[in-house]
């Protein structure tokens, strides 16, 4: 019974929070919010941000889960543990980060802070260990006498990636794409440090959220409640997807 | 071990891998040759090397007269342009690809290559059709049983004329019914084919259906070869022996 008691105790902590969000505005409410002059210029940049930064994670991430998958040395270890460390390393310490190796008076002498560039670096970074862990899985679990099969079939080693590696591991690419872009649009600690809070620039849909907090708490609301539905739209994406990908081939629902 | 003179393919090889160090030489003519052996004893291994998998150490292969590795020469074709075909345990088919696409894999790229998908497509079905299984040829492998997986399989590496062969434990994975059949299939398209095979098989009833030609693979090295009669005549080891000491009428299992 208590150990019941615990984990219903839990739920509610979860799901409470949710409840009220979704609850907290009428339409009307939710309407007037999204007139808020900070809603479609943070919406915009978070979406142009997070889309190029999810291009950038897929292009250089993927051959990376590859190599990684496909070594078993003790580099590719190493590198794996490099490549997770975004996740354990709070935000504002990657934001830090980020100002002493691309700031003015950092290791490289470039001025990316405070530029939209700098709010796709900070999301790159902090993302993109979600979609090379998620891909490396997927690619290790390509069985290698099909890379072997496709090579005697005629294929390069590029063919074969491609057209056997790549759509074998189609669904474990995707769900990371879709963690990682998840975790693009909520990013906050790092690019609020790294790349600052500048309306049109710098200042994505978290950003908005915590500037209109400060002034009108129903436009910080509806924007909340964007996010919130598009991680739902993410999540289900990513439960029911690899579901129908499955069944289109014929397989066991 | 001696050249045979009609020899449509040589290898002799050396090399180590993991724990295990292979040094064999092996040839066959354009019949099907029968690779047995205990388990780790490197028959696997054999296999991709001769697909061009894996790199030995030392040795030369020779196929149709065409050299495909030579340490001494420098040679080593990559396994696209070796022309040895490969099914290996399990049958390795393309799950995201139905049993036409999967046949018509090896015409979309490299020497095989057919110009259109319509071209491709339809060579392929002919190809299901001379294996009787063109019934299946939108069914995705999840879909199909274990002895259809093997004739779409053997489609998808026959499609593309290998000079030599290379099936590894084709029957293991079928249940006893089905086992007699394919079998039975088996041998008889090897044989229509008239070229070159090597099959890797527990079973001692493969063997006997199967392979003229026997090689023994022990520890890495061949410790026998001949025909089944000629084994069971004069075993040279335990597991010769007991591999053909099953009695008559029975399935034997294996692993």
């Amino acid at each position: 019974m208590p150990t019941r008691v615990l984990a219903i105790g839990l739920l509610v902590l979860l799901v409470l929070p949710l409840v009220a969000l979704a609850s907290s505005s009428s339409p009307g409410e939710l309407a007037a919010g999204l007139e808020h002059p900070l809603f479609w210029p943070a919406l915009r940049l978070s979406a142009k941000t997070t889309v190029v930064s999810l291009l950038v994670v897929v292009v250089m991430g993927t051959p990376l889960a590859w190599w990684i998958a496909a070594s078993t040395g003790r580099s590719a270890r190493a590198v794996e543990l490099l490549v997770d460390l975004p996740i354990v390393i709070p935000p504002a310490v990657l934001g830090v980060a980020l100002l002493q190796a691309y700031g003015r008076s950092g290791l490289l002498g470039l001025s990316i802070p405070f530029t939209t560039t700098a709010v796709i670096v900070a999301q790159v970074v902090v993302s993109s260990p979600f979609y090379v862990q998620s891909a490396a899985t997927a690619f290790r679990k390509v069985d290698p006498d099909l890379m072997t099969v496709a090579r005697t079939l005629g294929a390069s080693p590029a063919q074969a990636f491609f057209r056997v590696a790549v759509p074998v591991a189609m669904p474990g690419l995707l769900g990371g794409a879709a963690l990682s872009w998840a975790r693009s649009m909520g990013e906050f600690g790092a690019t609020l440090l790294f790349a600052g809070n500048l309306p049109g620039t710098t200042q994505t849909m978290p950003l908005a959220i915590y500037t209109a907090l400060e002034s009108d708490v129903r436009a910080a609301l509806a924007i909340s409640l964007v996010l919130a539905a598009i991680a739902v739209v993410v999540l289900l994406g990513l439960r029911i997807g690899p579901r129908l990908w499955l069944r289109s081939r014929g397989g066991p629902p | 071990m001696t050249e045979r003179r009609d020899a449509t393919w040589t290898a002799e090889l050396r090399a180590q891998v993991g724990a295990l160090s292979l040094d064999v030489s092996l040839d066959g003519d354009a019949g099907t040759a029968v690779l047995v052996g205990p388990n780790g004893a490197g028959k696997t291994t054999l296999l991709r090397i001769l697909a061009g998998a894996t790199t030995p150490g030392a040795g030369r292969i020779e196929v149709a007269g065409r050299v495909l590795y030579d340490t001494q020469a420098g040679i080593d074709l990559a396994p696209e342009r070796r022309r040895v075909g490969y099914v290996p345990q399990g049958y390795g088919l393309f799950a995201h690809l139905s049993a036409l696409d999967n046949v018509a894999f090896g015409l979309a790229h490299g020497p095989r290559r057919l110009g259109t998908r319509a071209h491709r497509r339809d060579r392929a079905m002919q190809m299901l059709e001379e294996l009787d299984c063109a019934r299946l040829a939108s069914s995705h492998p999840v879909a199909l049983s274990g002895g259809e997986r093997q004739r779409v399989a053997l489609a998808r590496a026959l499609v593309v004329e290998p000079e030599l062969l290379l099936l590894d434990e084709p029957l293991s994975a079928l249940d006893v019914a089905s086992r007699r059949a394919t079998r039975a299939f088996l041998v008889e398209h090897l044989r229509a084919r008239g070229k070159p095979a090597l099959v890797v098989t527990h079973d001692v009833r493969d063997l006997r259906a199967l392979g003229a030609s026997v090689f023994v693979l022990e520890g890495g090295r061949i410790v026998q070869r001949g025909t089944a009669e000629e084994l069971s005549a004069d075993p040279k080891s335990e597991f010769v022996s007991e591999l053909l000491d099953v009695e008559p009428g029975r399935e034997k299992t294996s692993k």
